[in-house]
């Protein structure tokens, strides 16, 4: 079964107007269960149009995208807020962690309003942060940081995670470390894991590569061999 | 190419900044505008009512010094008019304490047209004018519909009492043979009078001797039964000189503005002025109607002489002046001649005191004291809540700059980075904040001088007898407050960005570092954490963390609080002390006041004739000079003497000898328990010791039964009546009855006053209706400044974290969610702001009204529980509102937000 599916997925902007501007155009493509898949393009390609698509920010212009068969873009205001809740685990370019909260109090900010929450602990255990978990954000390093977003993103226990750039503040070497983290909980947890990004390196791990070139969707493919993170030089 | 100025960039990005955040800006120019309009106002306003003040001195001439003798002497005034010797002008009159209408007052008689201390405003009754030299002119406050208190009609009657007691007890003092000297050479120079009086049957001689032994003290008592002879008495006519005052009819002619009568209130002393030739015809009125024959013309000599004036005024229509002068008016045109004549008219009474009574310079007279406590007052009440409102606008001036530099982070470092000068950031931001500022003063000191006189004026025009007002711009303190204002909100901008401004560009890129350590976590490995639990965590650092802005967010709601327990404070202590006096001195359904005084048993009998009245206590209220025996000091106060009939239930129980003082008249007179205090009543001087002091709000003065012993053996006759009603009749009806009753007697004197215990507590409110808008206005300040000061707080966090409310919505936090860490913050701040506020709200109802006291009366300072309650809700449930407007906020934040660069 199809975890998510995009059917003639558009969004354009200032429809109508002069300055029209056609961010999305109709995309369409499915995602499985327990897959590391990359959504591949240049600035202004779509990314990020897309990405709010998927992580319930925004809403399509037309075309109708599926979450394990619900129809999301029919979504009101809150049933979004609860999509994002309890289907979507994001992963920021830049962590967005709570300053104010430890590591810990920032993964069990996020288990305290999901219905079926993994114990955070465990997750930062996971994610390598067990010994780091009550330190705030600003003493974390930005390797560290992103570990404990993906804890986050995890610890809500999700259909996928979505991941905006989750390297891109990164040098590259934890950058590679992030990446294989990543694909581990694709594999391990059996989670779709979507990463948007525009480094092709990144996209040399996906097993489902989606390439996005003015708004369309250039390339879909399925890897069935893709290469490791640790066989990549970052 | 032409190259753009850095001056003309930031001019537009400052145009284009407030522009697009005109609220927040238009919140500080307000404030500002508002401190600014109060403080310059007030200002104005004291200094427009100073000149007021001194413009009726000036225009009416006011004497700058007053000499009071007991008697005319003319080689004295001779003596005086040397001393003077062109230092300076004088004027003369004869004053004399009295009552007009129920309200104490100076009946002052010139001979001619007053030069000196003369009226600067006259409104003419019908059918006569200015040269008129019988006139009778009367403030504007005691005409009827020009004050609250007036009761009198311009060209109608006006009654004088003239308290015959005091002088009566004066000339017992007198031996024979000075009068009989007096009388000698008037029959000397008028012949006719001794073959009148002889003709009448009237043996001179026979009189005085059953008046005295010659050379001996005259037999008082002797010389006012002489009056009692039927012979004497017209029809209709009574031995006026047993009464306790002549009751002198006059014609108002006129209505006037004088220096002396600047203070309009109940208990302030007016001068009524009458002219010599008014008096020429009222005195001798008075006397026909109640003498005649020999008594006439035996009354018509002797009064003269127990007053040292002209006998021949009164007879053979004589061009003379009836009344000699007591008091001597000065005016000079320097300090030194003023200063030099009073020095020479010191030394001269030295030598020659017996016929000297005082000598004060005008701000000593009981007129300007009290004028210059109300103006200090007025300059006072400047500095208590513009104050408040420049805190206010200092604290939105850090508020504003705090989120302006949020906003501006990066543009800070990127301005930096580019390598514009600190001192040219730091005035771009000084540039918004002063720019603002500036334009709120220019607004306020226009609108301040041109607003608040007139409002407060509305309320001088009842209190006060004020020529117009002309607006005075107080130039040199508002440029200065100007200047303050400018240079505190600079200073708090300058601290405000100081720390961004001095990080590196790309420190100022980046997020701030929190600089709180966390402990180790105790949360239970299994056990899934609340939101409510982690937000108030996160709520409670970011107190911490933010402590200045929490700091600010403390001080405007403890300010908020203070202003509320002070604003309400302020009713509950005229309300408690309203009922404080209501229950302890004043428990009558109504308090009469009579023209003149009547026998207790006269009164008693007659009021119990009127079915509504169930209880009647007559009692003497007099305003006397109480001296403190010890020190010498001698203050004027109200003197109150129940008859206190055993069955009484109006007063506060009175041991037959107790006498009483109230705080404020015991602090005045410098007297405690047990001091001597003396006074003079109905011509007796009466020494007695004080055995209480009373607490009280209005009712101050002096009380003591009229069982006290040192009362005992004199007739005393009651104008003032307290009456309980039955209480099968209704306010209204007793009233009615009681005026009714009134109206229809002939024997009685004239009903003034019939005050119901309503209409007493009205007017206690009334007088305290300045003090009510100043409750208002410290209410209005107090919401104000909570919106303001905690939107503006609760605007700067949620902006600070605008951010992370972006990244909650992002995971799928609710609104509800989201918004409880900010409310945590914001209430638990408010909580601690509300108790400080508490706090403080005694202290400042404190100050507020030790800045704002009413002469009358003595703030019993009181603060009912429930005003706690009501500041505690009031503050708390503002927080909560402006929290609740801008958690509606959260949802209009875009998530994209969350995704933005930070580095």
């Amino acid at each position: 079964m199809n975890i998510l599916e995009a059917k003639e997925l558009s969004k354009i902007y200032h429809q109508g107007e002069e300055n029209e501007t056609r961010a999305l155009d109709k995309v369409s493509f499915c995602l499985t269960p327990g897959t590391f898949t990359v959504v591949l393009g240049a600035s202004g390609a779509g990314k990020s149009t897309l990405l709010n698509l998927l992580g319930g920010m925004d809403v399509a212009t037309s075309g109708h995208l599926f979450c394990e068969g619900k129809d999301i873009t029919a979504y009101k205001e809150k049933e979004l807020s609860f999509y994002r809740r309890e289907e979507v685990g994001f992963v920021f370019q830049f962590y967005n962690l709570m300053e104010k909260l430890t590591a810990y109090e920032n993964v069990a900010l996020a288990a305290s309003i999901a219905k079926n929450p993994l114990d955070p602990k465990e997750v930062l255990e996971k994610v390598g942060l067990a010994e780091r978990q009550d330190h705030f954000p600003s003493a974390l390093s930005g390797g560290e940081q992103q570990r404990v977003a993906i804890a986050r993103a995890i610890v809500k226990n999700p259909t996928f995670l979505l991941c905006d750039e989750p390297t891109g503040a990164l040098d590259s070497k934890t950058g590679g470390q992030i990446i294989s983290l990543l694909t581990s909980i694709a594999h391990e947890e059996n989670k779709t894991v979507v990463v948007v990004t525009h480094n092709s390196l990144i996209a040399e791990c996906a097993e489902h590569l989606l390439r996005l070139r003015d708004g369309k969707l250039e390339e879909d493919i399925l890897i069935s061999s893709p290469k490791s993170p640790e066989e990549i030089n970052w | 190419m032409k190259k753009n100025s850095t001056f003309a960039l930031f001019s537009k990005m400052i145009y284009r900044e407030v522009k697009s955040s005109w609220l927040q800006f238009l919140a500080l120019f307000l404030i500002g505008a508002v401190a600014v309009t109060l403080f310059v106002g007030l200002l104005s306003n004291a200094s427009t009512f100073e000149y007021q003040v001194s413009r009726a001195y000036e225009y009416g001439n006011c004497a700058d010094l007053f000499l009071t003798t007991y008697r005319y002497q003319e080689e004295e005034e001779n003596e005086i008019i040397s001393m003077l010797n062109e230092k300076g002008e004088m004027d003369t009159r004869f004053e004399i304490l009295g009552t007009a209408s129920g309200k104490n007052s100076y009946l002052a008689v010139h001979h001619g047209l007053p030069q000196i201390s003369a009226p600067y405003q006259v409104e003419y009754a019908e059918g006569y004018q200015e040269e008129e030299e019988k006139y009778c002119l009367v403030d504007y406050s005691l005409l009827e519909g020009r004050n609250e208190l007036g009761t009198l009609k311009l060209g109608g009657e006006l009654e004088f009492e003239l308290p015959l007691a005091t002088y009566l007890e004066a000339f017992s003092n007198l031996d024979l043979s000075a009068i009989q000297n007096t009388l000698q050479s008037y029959l000397e120079e008028y012949p006719f009078l001794e073959l009148l009086l002889t003709g009448m049957g009237v043996d001179l001689d026979d009189i005085f001797s059953q008046l005295a032994e010659e050379g001996t003290e005259i037999d008082f008592s002797a010389l006012l039964s002489l009056f009692d002879r039927e012979d004497f008495l017209a029809s209709g006519g009574k031995n006026i000189f047993r009464e306790n005052s002549l009751v002198l009819p006059f014609t108002i002619t006129g209505a006037m503005k004088h220096p002396e009568n600047v203070q309009l209130s109940a208990y302030q002393m007016t001068t009524i002025l009458v002219g010599d030739a008014a008096m020429k015809e009222s005195l001798p009125s008075l006397l026909e109607e109640n003498f005649t024959g020999a008594g006439l013309l035996l009354s018509k000599v002797l009064v003269p002489i127990f007053f040292n004036w002209d006998i021949s005024a009164l007879f053979l229509s004589s061009n003379a002046y009836l009344t000699t002068p007591n008091q001597y008016l000065f005016t000079f045109d320097n300090s030194q001649n003023l200063d030099t004549f009073r020095g020479d008219l010191q030394s001269y009474f030295d030598k020659n005191p017996d016929n000297f009574y005082s000598l004060s310079l005008r701000e000593e007279m009981p007129f300007a004291i009290t004028m210059e406590n109300d103006m200090q007052q007025a300059r006072q009440f400047t500095f208590v809540f513009p104050f408040v409102f420049f805190a206010v606008a200092l604290l939105i001036v850090l508020t504003t700059t705090g989120q302006l530099v949020i906003k501006s982070r990066i543009a800070i470092g990127t301005m930096k980075a580019i390598g514009i000068p600190k001192r040219a950031i730091y005035g771009y931001f000084l540039s918004i904040v002063l720019g603002i500022i500036f334009l709120a003063i220019l607004l306020g000191e226009i609108l301040g001088p041109l607003i608040v006189p007139s409002i407060l004026g509305l309320k001088y025009d009842l209190l006060y007898s004020l020529p117009a007002r002309v607006i005075i711009f107080p130039t040199l303190e508002a440029l200065l407050a100007a200047f303050l204002f400018l240079l505190i909100a600079g200073v708090a901008t300058y601290l405000m960005i100081r720390r961004d401004v001095l990080l590196s560009p790309a420190e100022s890129m980046r997020p701030r570092v929190p600089k709180i350590k966390a402990k180790k976590t105790l949360l239970s490995k299994k056990k899934k954490t609340g939101t409510y639990l982690l937000s108030f965590k996160m709520a409670f650092r970011n107190m911490r963390m933010e402590w200045v802005r929490s700091l600010m967010t403390l001080v405007g709601t403890a300010g908020c609080t203070m202003l509320l327990v002070t604003g309400f404070g302020i009713e509950d202590t005229i309300h408690y002390g309203v009922n404080h006096d209501m229950t302890n001195f004043y428990d009558a359904d109504f308090s009469l006041t009579l023209a003149s005084g009547a026998s207790f048993n006269t009164l008693t009998a007659f009021l119990e004739e009127i079915p509504a009245v169930e209880e009647v206590e007559p009692y003497l209220s007099l305003s006397l000079p109480v001296e403190n025996v010890e020190s010498s000091y001698t203050q004027e106060m109200e003197v109150r003497v129940p008859s206190k009939r055993e069955d009484s239930t109006i007063l506060l129980p009175l041991e037959e000898d107790s006498c009483f003082i109230s705080q404020k008249s015991a602090r005045e007179l410098g007297v405690n328990v047990g001091d001597m205090i003396s006074f003079s009543l109905e011509g007796k001087e009466i020494s007695l010791p004080l055995t209480g002091i009373y607490q009280s709000f209005v009712f101050h003065g002096i009380i003591l039964p009229l069982s006290h012993p040192a009362l005992q053996g004199s007739s005393y006759s009651f104008s003032n009546v307290w009456v309980n009603i039955s209480s099968s009749y209704s306010e209204e009806e007793g009233e009615e009855m009681i005026e009714e009753a009134f109206a229809s007697s002939e024997t009685l004197p004239s009903l003034i006053v019939c005050n119901s215990r309503a209409t007493y507590a009205q007017t206690i409110n009334d007088i305290m209706s300045s003090v009510y808008v100043m409750t208002n206005a410290v209410k209005v300040f107090a919401a104000i400044l909570a919106i303001v000061s905690l939107y503006n707080l609760a605007l700067l966090s949620f902006k600070e974290r605008t951010r992370d409310i972006a990244t909650l919505r992002v995971l799928g936090f609710s609104r509800r969610e989201i918004s409880s860490s900010l409310l945590w913050e914001s209430l638990s701040l408010t909580f601690v702001g509300v108790l400080v506020g508490m706090g403080l709200g005694y202290p400042f109802l404190i100050a507020v009204l030790s800045a704002n006291q009413v002469a009358l009366v003595e703030y019993l300072y009181m603060i009912y529980p429930w005003t706690f309650l009501i500041a505690f809700g009031i503050t708390f449930l503002l927080s909560f509102v402006v929290n609740l407007i801008l958690s509606f906020r959260i949802p209009k934040v875009p998530m994209m937000e969350s995704l933005k660069s930070v580095e």
